[in-house]
């Protein structure tokens, strides 16, 4: 596995040194340091980390608000460093899967461990969600088939085997998927 | 699309989860306004019974008539798409009703279905695509917007990234989500500038269309660290922001302005419609190009037209008619920018082109040389015509005609006048960057 890539955001100077000399030190690879809110989002699409550790506040942004576009546009997982009282709110509100929040102050050991532990979990979510969506996909296709044969066994009077291999012939010969030419099938009969 | 009803709309919204609506209206310079409610409200204002306070929304109402009765439009029920990880947000858009059950004459949606009801009568649909250009610019490190568009930090290692580039991907992903079907999305000319064409549709719906798509463009601008400006003209020197607008009518399902047997191909009433435009255009620019800035746009070299006149191959005037004959004949309007009211752009377009038709106008000949390369003799020699210089002779233009006070009805016509004027006196008044660098030191 490449070394997990870190992005770090605090307006102050002397913290995202501190911060990268313990990331450096643990081995992670720190892509970049940001200074605002609008500097992350930009370095978050390009550069793909796989963890943003952000203050709260930045002079632009809310560190909370931009933990959720992070996270909801899928660019990494966000650890978060706030004051207790927004610790609960924070936690609360997002999706733990991709989301740790600190309190500040915070122990260099504690970042550590919650990188680890996050890198962790992340990576294991995202691998969840892509085969979910890809059975959500497999399932969406197969009741378009299943439509698109119902309507050739009515309509055209075959029985379903041979409306089902209709369909797969098609899809080889054009090199389209199965639910492609389901879904042509349909538009086309349903016009009739 | 279908068109959803009421019934729909309570249906789609249990199903998808969605906590939250978004009412929205359009107040007269154009500004999108939102009243939220939760799901729980949804029947409620779906019944047409929701009220807010007119009074808090600028350029409106006055005191007395306070009282607004918002009626959304199922058909425009759409759910945001961009945070999937909350409670599901959708919006409808709404007309702006009385108390006393009628419309709101300060409703800039109704304006535009008078004109339309007043087409429908004529037997016409009036169809219109626009093409939206906007910039994309950096921020400085507080979060205000510059007009940079590439990071002069440099900070990325990755080399040049294009930002811009990303943002516009993500934007159209995001249209098309929401229904709208885009033709075409490009980088223009100038730097940071970026242009995104949406399929043509019936006026009201694209006029719907271009308010939302104004508000993803810069919410997903903003996502992407970036500000999003349809400001027409922010950087002297280069091209502005336009919104070229494509129409045309329909009559029984056909193309009205395609006659195989006419001129060019064009019908009768193509040629009655651009002559009435050309007429008004002097007029309804207060309206099409409303600010200060939009003047600075309508300069010769920057692909803006400035003269009144028409051609089916130059790009120089006001009116080009595209190459594409058929179902796609139509007439481009290439002076509104994208700053303006869409609906009380679109309703004053048609009504100067219904008008052309009403009277049966003839349109002076087209152009086919380049008008910025002619003199002024010889574009007196053919009475072209221009543009208002600014917007007080804009304003002035707007006040002398009848046509635009009966579309817009007296009511919106008085306020928009006041609300324009109080903005181009403060433009006067105000001492600008330019007179200090001419003045200053020679003084
Ligand atoms: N019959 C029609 N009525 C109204 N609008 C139409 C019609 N046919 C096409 N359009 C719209 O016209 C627009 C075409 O924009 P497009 O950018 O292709 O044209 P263009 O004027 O040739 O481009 P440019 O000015 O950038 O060179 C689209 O929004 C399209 O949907
Ligand atoms: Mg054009």
């Amino acid at each position: 596995m490449k070394p997990a890539s870190i992005l770090i955001a605090m307006q102050q100077k002397e913290s995202i040194q501190q911060i990268r000399q313990l990331m450096q030190n643990s081995g992670y690879r720190v892509a970049h340091s940001c200074h605002s809110g609008n500097e992350v989002l930009q370095a978050a699409r390009s550069m793909a980390p796989d963890i943003l550790i952000v203050n709260e506040t930045l002079p632009d942004f809310q560190g909370l608000d931009l933990a959720e576009i992070v996270i909801e546009d899928r660019l990494c997982a966000v650890i978060l460093l706030a004051s207790p009282a927004q610790k609960s709110f924070a936690e609360k509100k997002m999706n733990a899967a991709y989301f740790v929040c600190l309190t500040k102050p915070v122990q260099g050991t504690v970042i550590e461990t919650s990188v680890e532990m996050l890198l962790r979990t992340s990576r294991y979510f995202r691998q969840l969600e892509k085969s979910l969506s890809k059975m959500e996909k497999t399932i969406q296709d197969r009741k378009v088939i299943d439509k698109a044969k119902g309507l050739m066994m009515e309509k055209l009077e075959i029985g379903e085997e041979a409306a089902y291999n209709e369909i797969r012939k098609k899809s080889m010969d054009t090199g389209k998927t199965m639910s492609e030419i389901a879904e042509a099938v349909i538009e086309l009969l349903n016009k009739e | 699309m279908q068109k959803l009803s009421k019934e729909d709309v309570m249906k789609q919204v249990r199903e998808n989860n969605v906590k939250f609506i978004r009412l929205q209206f359009t107040d007269i310079l154009g500004t999108m306004k939102n009243v939220a409610i939760t799901e729980s409200q949804l029947e409620k204002a779906l019944n047409n019974e929701c009220m807010f306070d007119g009074s808090s929304i600028e350029g409106f109402v006055r005191i007395e008539e306070s009282d607004m009765y918002l009626r959304p439009d199922p058909s425009t029920y759409v759910e945001f798409p961009w945070r999937p990880q909350h409670d599901g947000v959708a919006r409808l858009i709404c007309d702006v009703y009385q108390p006393d059950g009628n419309a709101f004459p300060g409703d800039p949606r109704n304006v535009l279905k008078r004109v339309l009801d007043e087409a429908a009568e004529m037997g016409y649909t009036f169809n219109v695509g626009p093409e939206c250009e906007f910039f994309l610019f950096q921020k400085d490190e507080n979060g205000y917007p510059t007009t940079e568009t590439h990071d002069q930090a440099g900070y990325f290692d990755l080399g040049p990234v294009d930002h811009g580039e990303d943002a516009r991907r993500d934007m159209c992903l995001l249209l098309e989500e929401m229904g709208f079907e885009i033709e075409a999305s490009h980088h223009e000319v100038a730097e940071g500038q970026h242009e995104i064409d949406f399929k043509y549709e019936e006026a009201m719906k694209t006029a719907d269309n271009i308010m939302t798509f104004k508000i993803v463009v810069k919410a997903i601008a903003q996502r992407h660290g970036l500000h999003a400006t349809f400001m027409p003209k922010p950087i002297f020197g280069i091209n502005g922001s336009g919104m070229h607008t494509n129409m045309s009518l329909s009559k029984n399902g056909k193309n009205a302005f395609y006659d195989p047997d006419g001129a060019l191909e064009l019908s009768k009433e193509a040629y009655q419609f651009i002559a009435g435009i050309l007429t008004h255009a002097k007029a309804m620019c207060a309206i099409t190009n409303p600010t200060v800035n939009s003047y600075k746009r309508l300069v010769p070299g920057y692909e803006a037209p400035v003269y009144l006149a028409w051609s089916t191959r130059n790009r120089s005037p006001l009116i080009r008619i595209p190459e594409a004959r058929g179902n796609s004949t139509r007439v481009e309007m290439r002076h509104p920018d994208p700053s303006c009211n869409p609906y009380l752009a679109l309703a004053v377009a048609l009504a100067a082109g219904l008008d052309g038709i009403k009277k049966g106008m003839e349109p002076p000949a087209g152009v086919s040389e380049n008008i910025y390369d002619m003199d002024e003799a010889t574009r007196k020699a053919k009475s072209i015509d221009s543009l208002p210089a600014n917007l007080n002779e804009a304003i002035e233009e707007l006040k002398k005609s009848s046509l635009m006070k009966e579309t817009l009805g007296e009511h919106l016509f008085e306020r928009y006048i006041e609300a324009k004027t109080i903005e181009w006196d403060s433009f006067r008044t105000a001492v600008h960057p330019w007179e200090l660098d001419q003045y200053l030191k020679r003084y």
